[in-house]
């Protein structure tokens, strides 16, 4: 059983490397502490709905921003993204969509969907270390969920 | 006997109101008639003891008869005659009604009849009225008076009774050889009158005998076929025929001929005497005599050649539409539409929809299209209307129940005074496939560049990161060469992941949808190499910009466009201490280029057409960097917009770019 108190990052990525890229972004910037990793699709929303696994999760502890990849094994990232958007308990969570693609129909459904930033993962290592750690600051330091 | 007679004589054709006039008519006309009876009669006297003293006459001018009595040569006046004939009215009436002579005396004691006054006064005593009569005819009464106190012996009143007999054979005779002659006149005449129009009438006629050889032929015959008489009499009809025509008569219609008596428009080709050939249609009947042969035959000919090649004509054009018709690509039907009904359809329908002619003509159209029948009536509407229409898709149902695609033109055309809707139905199913393969292509390569923009490049990610990681945590422990090949391997994916980003940036260009304004290209030119000369720095850059006139396209396009060629200028320039770039418009050929000019290093013009395609470089990587995708972008958005891009350059001199839009405005 995982310890899900206090979740700050529910972080839904299946490529290990990238996985692994992201983690040690967060790292430095002492972010990843209370990071939950879910493999796919399937596995993050067992997490935010508390079912499967995560059956005894309390679901009212929202995560304080999901990061979500699009291309997913089992369930893809934009039905997670209109799964926790669609339901009064999640919509509130706010997600943001950190993913290889440029394509403008992935950036304009998931903004339909309502997604609350849309990121590309640069290829330079340096701007994917900055643009992850910068994220992390942001939504878990800055920004104000509601209560 | 008087009454049997008089009563005979009453059924006769002689009229007893009227002896007299009877009489004369029976001798009316005839001139001749009169003067041979007189003779007859005046070769009498000699055997009777008896003067023939009067004869009757008629004046035919005046349709009245007068009677004259000869006395010694003396002629009475008319009034007296008329008196006379007066007086001698009951007389004549008595002895028209007896077979034997009647005799009047002027002495009441030796007859019942007296002879009037008028006549006695001339002396007259004894007066013999004999009936001249035939046993069919009575044809009047002959007087005889005599003078003096002889009444008539027995011997002479037998002998008035033999003479009035042969007196009426006389007549008689010469009446019935007067009707013959008459007869045979009038048959002559009627014969003149048939032969004329035998020979005359616009219609070739010939008569066969029992031997099937013509005896004759009319005139129009002899004209038409351009023959002599005597060269056609005695031989058979069928000579005059063609071969194939000749073949049918005599094994076909003449056997049928001699049963029947009648042929009805049969269709033959004669042959002319010059050799030319005119269809004919024959007709003809025959009379057979009591042992069953033909007695007498008449038959007509009409030349229809003129009526034939007419019908040929028509029957060519008639074909010629029907082919059209019946091979043209489109199904077609006509369709009454008061009737609701399909009047005629072509090959290629019945082949759609795989139903036969008959069945098609049988089929309401609500059948055929049973899911559009409210689309297609408010279609039919606005034919009627406008006299013409073009659906969209409408599905055909088969006879075999398959939906085909189609699509359907219609117009109004009159046919026979009425207005019909022929409609052109075209099978699109083909075209439909061809979309759907296209639209799956397109699916494949968006499906394929999305894999390629999400999967190529998390490895790039992958080797990048961990090269870094490598050097953070491990860079201590590594000598400099290790950290020079470490960057090379991070600079070559990054520029892996730029070549990527521009390929499927160029891939996006095909697939993306064009959306056409008003460009102001020379706002665009002008915010674009602001944009880009803030990137370059410590560099001489003279940008001259002149008149551009807008433009209609897609602005994101049409400034990608600009963006990759003001920035080739820039790159291409690098190595000058001075770097002049001008944008200018001109004309050529009529239309407005657009250009981009610049003073850097240019290219060999012998390579020009590689300029514009894919991963096309004319420079290393050393010199410039780059993908060799800028300007097949440029390119392929140009093309999009209907345009041509093409280059001029001099090598270390500058290049210029040329390009057009189509939708340009001078």
């Amino acid at each position: 059983m995982v310890n899900v108190d206090a979740v700050d990052i529910l972080l839904v990525e299946d490529n290990p490397h990238d996985l692994e890229l992201a983690l040690r972004a967060l790292k430095k910037r002492h972010l990843a502490n209370k990071v939950v990793v879910a493999r796919d699709g399937a596995e993050a929303l067992d997490f935010i709905f508390g079912t499967g696994v995560y059956a005894d999760r309390d679901v009212t502890d929202r995560p304080k921003v999901v990061l979500l990849d699009l291309k997913l094994p089992k369930v893809d990232g934009l039905e997670v993204l209109r799964r926790i958007k669609s339901d009064e308990r999640t919509k509130v969570i706010p997600v943001v969509v950190l993913t290889s693609s440029q394509e403008e129909r992935d950036i304009v459904e998931s903004y339909e969907l309502g997604v609350n930033s849309y990121m590309v993962k640069p290829v330079d290592f340096d701007q994917f270390i900055d643009c992850v750690s910068e994220l992390g600051l942001y939504w878990l330091v800055c920004n104000k969920p509601p209560a | 006997m008087a009454e049997t007679v008089a009563s005979s004589a009453a059924g006769s054709d002689f009229k007893v109101a009227h002896p007299l006039w009877t009489f004369l008519t029976a001798l009316s006309g005839v001139g001749d008639e009169l003067e041979r009876a007189r003779l007859t009669a005046t070769g009498l006297p000699s055997l009777l003891p008896c003067r023939l003293s009067g004869a009757a006459l008629l004046d035919e001018a005046e349709a009245h008869w007068s009677l004259v009595l000869q006395n010694d040569g003396e002629q009475l006046a008319s009034t007296h005659a008329e008196q006379v004939l007066a007086e001698l009215e009951p007389l004549f009436q008595e002895a028209l009604r007896r077979t034997r002579a009647l005799i009047a005396t002027t002495d009441r004691d030796t007859s019942d009849h007296l002879i009037p006054p008028s006549i006695a006064t001339f002396g007259v005593r004894f007066l013999a009225l004999a009936p001249v009569m035939t046993l069919q005819h009575r044809m009047g009464v002959l007087f005889i008076g005599r003078e003096g106190t002889d009444a008539f012996s027995r011997e002479e009143e037998l002998t008035l009774s033999m003479l009035t007999e042969h007196l009426a054979i006389g007549i008689e005779n010469i009446r019935l050889s007067q009707t013959l002659e008459k007869r045979s006149r009038d048959f002559e005449e009627i014969a003149t009158r048939y032969q004329s129009l035998y020979n005359n009438t616009p219609v070739m006629m010939q008569s066969i005998d029992a031997e099937g050889k013509l005896i004759t032929v009319n005139d129009y015959w002899l004209q038409v076929l351009g023959y002599e008489r005597s060269e056609v009499l005695g031989r058979s009809p069928t000579d005059f025929l063609t071969e194939a025509s000749r073949r049918r008569a005599l094994e076909v219609d003449l056997p049928r001929f001699r049963q029947t008596g009648v042929a009805k428009d049969i269709e033959y080709q004669m042959v002319k005497k010059d050799g030319e050939i005119i269809n004919v249609m024959l007709s003809a009947t025959a009379e057979f005599d009591e042992q069953g042969n033909i007695a007498h035959t008449l038959a007509f000919i009409v030349d229809v050649t003129e009526r034939k090649l007419t019908e040929e004509a028509l029957g060519l054009s008639e074909e010629r539409f029907r082919k059209i018709f019946e091979h043209t690509n489109d199904a077609i039907f006509v369709i009454d539409p008061p009737r609701d009904r399909i009047v005629d359809v072509n090959d290629k329908a019945c082949k759609m929809l795989g139903y036969s002619r008959a069945e098609l003509l049988a089929t309401p159209i609500s059948a055929i299209h049973p899911h559009e029948m409210p689309a297609l009536m408010a279609f039919a509407e606005s034919v009627l209307r406008e006299g013409h229409g073009t659906t969209n898709e409408l599905s055909c149902l088969t006879k075999r129940g398959d939906t085909l695609p189609s699509e359907m033109s219609a117009s109004i055309v009159e046919i026979d005074g009425q207005a019909h809707v022929i409609a052109l139905v075209r099978d699109i199913s083909g075209r439909k496939r061809a979309e759907q393969a296209a639209a799956e292509r397109t699916a494949e390569l968006e499906a394929f560049s999305y894999s390629v923009s999400h999967d190529l490049r998390a490895p790039l990610r992958a080797i990048d990161g961990f090269s870094r990681i490598l050097l953070e945590d491990y860079g201590d422990e590594v000598d400099a060469e290790c950290h020079r090949l470490l960057d090379v391997i991070r600079s070559s994916t990054k520029n892996m992941g730029q070549l990527i980003d521009d390929l499927l940036a160029f891939s996006r260009l095909g697939r993306q949808e064009m959306k056409p304004t008003i460009v102001d290209m020379r706002g665009l030119v002008a915010s674009v190499m602001q944009e880009l000369q803030s990137l370059t720095t410590n560099r001489d850059v003279q940008c001259h910009i002149g008149e551009l006139p807008p433009v209609r396209g897609d602005r994101a396009m049409i400034r990608q466009v600009v963006v990759n060629l003001l920035s080739n200028a820039l790159k291409f320039t690098n190595s000058k201490a001075s770097a002049v770039i001008e944008i200018g418009h001109t004309e050529a050929d009529g239309r407005g280029v657009y250009y981009v000019k610049d003073n850097g290093v240019g290219f060999d013009m012998q390579y020009a057409d590689k300029l514009f395609g894919v991963f096309q470089r004319l420079h290393t990587a050393d010199e410039f960097e780059g993908t060799g995708v800028g300007l097949a972008i440029v390119h392929r958005i140009v093309q999009r917009h209907e345009g041509q891009v093409w280059a001029e350059s001099v090598v270390n001199e500058g290049a210029t770019i040329y390009f057009t839009l189509s939708g340009t405005r001078k």
